[in-house]
């Protein structure tokens, strides 16, 4: 979502219009999801400010945690997300130039409500970290990042691979499993999802902690609740809600 | 007598507007207050918390609604719902960060959570399942294994012939109770979706006289 309040499909970081609060609510089917993660897309201008009003209107609806996020760099930054309604806040690349953000954070607002985003593609065969959308290499590799920012106190990871994203091909799983044996965090996977099935390979091959999707959702009708029950077929352990 | 006017106990935690939203959702009038004038007419109280039992105790002492708050709750007996630390804190002590008194509204004690195995992590975090343990006004019309939000490290200890509802992790803990005109969940019903709303509705709906 942007500072405005529009949502976005994603392939490859590249974004894509869908709609506002009011179609979302309409379109997408809340009652059977486990948790929200929100994202500000904002580019040039981002404003957390204004992100927030957004934010709160749509957590009057949302019984799950939210997880919100998107050029968060201060305390303050934080303080505005949780009052807005988020549970937890995602962290990303605030903490290549200071890693002690990620600590600090969790020191005021506790580890639980610190979530570290990264962002991965392959480039020369490894796996590495990049910010800026995805188009820049930090330099780090993905399992390097991912345990200074367990130790760093995250207490989650989310984990997007930007090749994979939009690309309904599937989550890069062999990245997936690597970092769930790396960390002792919650690992969630991003970035791929193309069929229900994929949901299932997330936990039962890559072993995440949780799934997560968003293009697939925009543009299949029930597409929220028929993906809960196709995971609940496939006897995967999932919360089965008491729809509203 | 309107049983779905409900006062939310502003404990100061940002929990509160969840709750709130979740009780507007479900067509409750609701109030945040910490007035002691308030919270002495309500007709039914629900008493949230995020945080540590230290502070929480500390801001309801600071704050000067101990006493109107056991006036209504145990004089009296409006039903009252706590929810997580709300919850904690309505026991006799808690040990969290040292011994500290609670509201001894209920006949039990706070203590840490100990799970057994590796792999268990504190603070228990996550969706689990809840077994309800009896036939409960608070548990109405939702399944005896419901899936509810838990986030705490702490848990309460109480005599089992108040406990509704049980949960399991690295061993079991108590999930909810009912204690006379009180009511308590470990976990969060307003971040458990449907289920959790369905209780909410049950708790508005609840006459402690009748059932």
């Amino acid at each position: 979502m942007n500072n405005d309040g529009v949502f976005f499909n994603s392939h490859g970081f590249k974004l894509q219009p869908v709609g506002e609060l009011d179609w979302i609510r309409r379109y997408l089917n809340f009652e059977a999801i486990d948790e929200l993660v929100l994202l500000n897309v904002s580019r040039d201008d981002l404003n957390i400010g204004r992100f927030s009003e957004h934010l709160l209107r749509l957590a009057k609806y949302c019984f799950v945690p939210i997880s919100a996020g998107g050029g968060v760099s201060s305390n303050d930054d934080i303080r505005v997300l949780l009052d807005s309604g988020a549970d937890k806040v995602t962290i990303n690349s605030r903490a290549f130039v200071e890693p002690s953000f990620i600590s600090n954070a969790a020191a005021v607002y506790g580890s639980q409500c610190i979530v570290s985003a990264i962002d991965v593609r392959k480039i020369g065969g490894t796996y590495q970290v990049c910010d800026k959308f995805g188009t820049r290499n930090t330099g780090y590799e993905v399992l390097d990042w991912a345990r200074r920012v367990e130790a760093l106190g995250a207490g989650e990871i989310f984990l997007t691979s930007v090749d994979q994203d939009g690309r309904g091909s599937g989550y890069d799983l062999e990245l997936v499993r690597s970092v769930v044996d790396a960390v002792s965090v919650p690992v969630i996977a991003s970035g791929g999802v193309g069929e229900f099935d994929h949901l299932v390979d997330g936990v039962s091959k890559g072993g995440a902690a949780a799934v997560s999707a968003a293009n697939i959702f925009h543009f299949i009708g029930n597409g929220l609740i028929n993906a809960k029950k196709h995971i609940a077929d496939s006897g995967l352990n999932f919360p089965m809600w008491n729809f509203m | 007598m309107d049983s779905s006017e409900i006062l939310i106990v502003d404990t100061g935690v940002a929990n509160r507007h969840s709750v709130k939203n979740a009780l507007e959702y479900i067509g409750c009038q609701v109030t945040v207050s910490q007035d002691p004038a308030q919270i002495l007419s309500a007709r039914k109280l629900l008493f949230p918390g995020v945080g540590s039992f230290a502070a929480g105790m500390k801001t309801i002492n600071d704050r000067g609604i101990v006493e109107p708050l056991r006036e209504a709750v145990v004089d009296r007996g409006i039903p009252v719902l706590g929810i997580c630390l709300g919850f904690q804190m309505m026991a006799e002590s808690s040990e969290e960060d040292g011994v500290h008194p609670g509201l001894g509204w209920i006949p039990g004690r706070v203590v840490r959570m100990k799970p057994a195995g590796e792999d268990m992590k504190i603070p228990h975090i996550g969706f689990n399942s809840v077994s309800v343990s009896q036939d409960t006004p608070l548990f109405a019309g939702l399944p005896s294994d419901s899936d509810f939000y838990f986030l705490h490290s702490y848990h309460m200890k109480i005599n089992a012939e108040y406990v509704t509802g049980r949960c399991s992790y690295g061993g079991e803990f108590v999930a909810a109770i009912r204690f006379k005109n009180i009511v308590g969940t470990q976990f969060h019903p307003e971040k458990s979706q449907g289920t959790g709303l369905q209780l909410l509705r049950n708790f508005a709906a609840w006459d402690p006289d009748t059932c």
